[in-house]
């Protein structure tokens, strides 16, 4: 009688288990993964791509995975620190090259990355950038050992010219056994898959996020009787600082109420300057310079409308950041930044200098008689769109799917890369392979992982960070509590094993 | 991909909404935005041979320049008859600068004649000044040196000549300095110091004023161009048979490739351009924005 | 009173001897293998080859005797300055800690940090050579602000135990700060 109880109710289980339409039940199985986030980019460098990392490793960690990342040392910061949630961070003391990029052999950075691949378990590599050479030295090796692989390419990149053809043959050659790559917007995956050549069923969509909460709006802090726009970016070619400073006199001459902020550094600040000299606006034009992450959202809300000139963009946080701050946004109709936000909440501009002018007097008209939305609507609209919960969410899906893969073998990556990435550039790259293999060989006899002691977890299903605050969280520094952390471990595991 | 297929629901290219499809999923429109060779231009053969005339025409300039120094070394040529020659030849050009488009240019940059004059004169008079000075600059340079230096000045010469107003590596100034810089060297390497003046001027007239004439030719008077262009390379192939056959010959091969065989091989690789264009590309900014600044 | 036996990050045997005199103060002592016999010879050997490799080309007797006497002599700078044979961590806990380096030799060099300076004893991770290894190490007190960790003094540099050791040092030390 028993028996046959528990017959039934593994047959239901199976049942449920084969049909997989439960969502709670595949929930449920999903595992954790251990996932080194690798790039060049990482605080205390500033940008989209350091912001997304941090932000989705935190989330994920609140997700039960464990995360550790790996990137170059910062000058002084270099060695391992812990972060919030006990985000493990590993400064390797590799050369930088250009633009804070690593110089590459391809191979030295092999017993290293093998190392903390074999301390920490780690079973997905997850790099991020294509401008970031240890992103896809990590990626090499990782295949190497037998790791599953994730890409997420945070940019855009054109065909025309001699150094994207070349970067695209790079990009190509590191992405084709590659598990699954992500990109941040629509635009950005067409990208992705003509330049990498690539199956477009492996590339994921799963767009940035912005934390609302740093990003409210406060009308009381905009001037009155004057209308203000505010400019946040680098002040590059690329963002269209030239069509900026197109748009400066041409607005400035006709609106007598009408104020500029521009925030950000950057070679064509000497344009706008010049403009601002040229038509004596210094006290309509303010240059704020650099701006620190936590002053961008007070430089925001002083504005009314949010201006974006940039000439490519694969996703542009610069803009769900403005509209979270309850501006209306205007931009150029460039890469994918048509697919951000609602029509409503933006108007999106040729990049020329008569339509951006257009456009923003369009948005004038409409503040003078009212007829804008008010901020707070705006940010309620906003604040639901992107969040880094969901992105975290979505990218474990991709974990989940690239953990059932097979990785690859030395001699199917071999004919992949044979086959796959042209007959020049494909055999020097699986010639490569093989001598990366063959290193791993020797690293593998000199350096058993019997000898590598497993470093102890901070995050994960069963991190330490968990069940453990830290005694003294210094604020100001992070770089003491390594130590506390490191210290409270060891302690834990006394506990453990008493 | 049709697994994914929801009746009703159309996948939208946006991310502000959620949509019921899988994060890879890949709709039919993937792509659709894709452009190829938008910005190809369609050649007509004849205006190809036109534009690439120049380089041969330069190529044909420096052949006769390097000819006639050869003359002037082996005494067929005397310095008096090649000044000579160029004196009168420059006077012909310089009527004939302003013939061409009716003075309308001199017109526009408001520059005299007397100010011509004098500026020759004075160039005229220092080269003459410091030719015995050239004679003797180059001495301790062995001779083999000297005309490894030219040969190659000539050819930075012919690749940094500005042969279309719109070339990246171009620049007039680097090419004129570097064939001054030829002839001074190759000068220097003649019997006498009267040699060297004679040479110097000659490399100012077929460098310097030449290019000028022809640029103003091209643009109002393209028959005469052409004649001349013809001119000028028939005369150079000659003078260059004269001196060695085998040179001739491969000179006359090397203008007619420039000028009729690369054209007709710039169209033909037309077809197989296979350049891809979409939202991603970088927005060029077409208008010009300097006038905000200046 | 106890001796353990465990590894260092190279793999190679090493000893560990805890030894507590009393509630207040321990001593901890990390022994690496001895100088092998095998290795010594096989150095001495290839260095004389090549000496004489050297002269039967040249014919100059004096690399010979140059390649005796640098045997000897790196024979014997090696065992004084470079091989370590036993690190000790001495704690006394309201004295201070004493670190104790034996080179095979029998030299040895010792250095003593006072309580009031020591801010704790912690286990860390570092950056070492192609690896990452854990380490442990004293945490001093910044001389103006007591409360905040100023340089840090790593111990038994040369042996390099594997965590399973350092661990077992730690705890002891622990015990013994504790007390203090």
């Amino acid at each position: 009688m028993g028996k046959k109880k528990e017959k039934c109710r593994k047959k239901t289980l199976l049942q449920k288990t084969l049909d997989g339409t439960t969502p709670t039940l595949n929930n449920c199985i999903s595992q954790k993964h251990k996932i080194c986030m690798v790039s060049d980019f990482f605080y205390p460098n500033m940008g989209g791509v350091e912001s997304h990392i941090y932000q989705l490793s935190q989330c994920l960690i609140e997700r039960g995975h464990k995360v550790i990342i790996v990137t170059h040392a910062y000058g002084n910061r270099k060695g391992i620190r812990f972060l919030t949630k006990g985000l493990k961070v590993y400064y390797l003391p590799l050369k930088v090259m250009y633009n804070q990029s690593t110089a590459t052999t391809i191979f030295h950075s092999l017993p290293l990355l093998r190392c903390i691949f074999v301390r920490e378990c780690i079973t997905i590599v997850h790099s991020h950038s294509s401008f970031s050479v240890l992103a896809h030295d990590a990626l090499f090796h990782a295949k190497t050992m037998g790791l599953h692989t994730v890409f997420t390419d945070h940019s855009l990149f054109g065909f025309a010219d001699v150094s994207s053809v070349l970067t695209n043959k790079l990009l190509t050659v590191s992405l084709c056994d590659t598990n699954h790559i992500i990109c941040v917007s629509f635009t950005s995956k067409e990208n992705t898959v003509l330049r990498g050549a690539l199956n477009p069923e492996i590339v994921s969509v799963i767009p940035n996020a912005v934390d609302p909460t740093d990003f409210t709006p406060d009308p009381s802090r905009r001037e009155d009787g004057k209308i203000t726009i505010v400019v946040i970016s680098r002040l590059v070619y690329r963002k269209g600082i030239d069509l900026l400073a197109g748009i400066i006199p041409k607005l400035c001459l006709k609106h007598p109420d009408l104020n500029f902020i521009i925030g950000g550094e950057g070679p064509k600040r000497l344009v706008i300057e010049e403009v601002r000299e040229k038509y004596q606006l210094h006290e309509r034009v303010r240059l704020l310079g650099a701006l620190e992450h936590r002053e961008v959202r007070n430089v925001l809300v002083q504005g009314h409308i949010f201006l974006n000139t940039s000439l490519t963009e694969a996703f542009c946080m610069a803009i769900v950041e403005g509209a979270s701050c309850g501006l209306q946004v205007v931009s150029t109709k460039v890469g994918g930044i048509p697919e951000v936000l609602p029509e409503d909440l933006i108007i999106l501009c040729e990049p020329t200098v008569k339509s951006l002018c257009e456009g923003l007097e369009m948005v004038i008209a409409k503040e003078r008689a009212g007829n804008l939305l008010s901020p707070a609507a705006i940010h309620n609209r906003v604040k639901t769109l992107y969040t880094w919960r969901n992105v975290a969410k979505r990218t474990e899906k991709v974990y989940d799917r690239v953990a059932k893969e097979v990785v690859l073998t030395i001699d199917e990556r071999l004919h992949r890369l044979m086959f796959s990435c042209g007959p020049v550039a494909g055999c020097i790259f699986a010639f490569l392979a093989v001598l990366d293999f063959l290193l791993l060989l020797l690293l593998k006899w000199l350096v058993p992982e019997s000898y590598m002691d497993r470093a102890v977890d901070a995050t994960g299903p069963h991190g330490l960070w968990r069940q453990w605050s830290l005694p003294r969280a210094s604020p100001n520094g992070e770089q003491k509590s390594n130590y506390h952390l490191s210290h409270s471990s060891v302690e834990l595991l006394n506990d453990a094993s008493c | 991909k049709c697994a994914y297929r929801h009746p009703g629901v159309r996948w939208r290219k946006v991310l502000y909404e959620p949509q019921p499809f899988p994060d890879n999923y890949v709709d039919e429109r993937f792509l659709e935005e894709l452009r190829k060779n938008i910005y190809v231009r369609r050649y007509r053969y004849w205006s190809v041979v036109f534009e690439s005339g120049l380089v041969a025409q330069q190529l044909a300039c420096v052949s006769v320049f390097v000819v006639l120094w050869w003359y002037m070394d082996r005494g067929l040529l005397t310095p008096h008859w090649l000044f000579g020659t160029g004196l009168l030849l420059s006077t012909v050009g310089y009527v004939a600068y302003d013939l061409v488009d009716g003075g309308l240019g001199r017109h526009q940059s408001g520059r005299t004649r007397w100010a011509d004059l004098k500026s020759a004169i004075v160039f005229v008079l220092f080269t003459y000044g410091f030719s015995p000075l050239l004679k003797t600059l180059t001495e301790s340079i062995s001779t083999d040196t000297i005309y490894a230096m030219s040969f190659l000045m000539l050819l930075a010469h012919l690749v940094f000549f500005e042969y279309s107003t719109h070339m990246a590596v171009a620049s007039s100034s680097l090419s004129l300095s570097v064939a001054i810089f030829a002839s001074v060297c190759l000068a220097s390497r003649l019997p006498g110091s009267l040699h060297a003046f004679a040479t110097v001027t000659c490399a100012i007239e077929v460098f310097a004023l030449w290019p000028l004439l022809l640029r103003r030719l091209k643009s109002h008077v393209p028959q005469g161009y052409v004649a001349v262009s013809l001119l000028v390379s028939v005369a150079s192939v000659a003078v260059a048979l004269s001196v060695t056959v085998v040179g001739g010959v491969l000179l006359a091969l090397l203008l007619l490739c420039i000028s009729l065989l690369c054209p007709y091989l710039l169209i033909c690789l037309q077809l197989h351009k296979d350049n891809i264009h979409g939202p991603w590309d970088e927005a060029e900014i077409t208008e010009d924005l300097s006038r905000f600044l200046r | 009173m106890s001796d353990e036996a465990f590894s260092d990050i190279n793999g190679n045997r090493i000893s560990l001897d805890c030894q507590r005199h009393s509630d207040f103060c321990g001593e901890f002592t990390v022994s690496s293998p001895k100088l092998s016999f095998l290795k010594v010879t096989g150095c001495t050997c290839a260095l004389w080859l090549c000496a004489y490799t050297i002269f039967f080309f040249t014919e100059v007797t004096e690399v010979l005797s140059v390649a005796i006497m640098l045997s000897l002599v790196g024979m014997m700078g090696h065992l004084h300055f470079l091989k370590i044979d036993h690190e000790s961590l001495l704690v006394i806990g309201s004295l201070g800690i004493q670190m104790t380096s034996s080179y095979a030799s029998g030299r040895e060099s010792t250095t003593f940090i006072e309580m009031s300076k020591v801010k704790d004893v912690v286990i860390n991770e570092a950056i070492y050579m192609q690896r990452v290894i854990y380490y442990l190490c004293i945490l001093l007190k910044e001389p103006l602000h007591p409360n905040e960790v100023g340089d840090i003094v790593p111990v038994f540099q040369s042996c390099k135990p594997r965590l399973n050791c350092l661990i077992e040092i730690y705890k002891q030390c622990q015990e013994i700060l504790a007390q203090s």
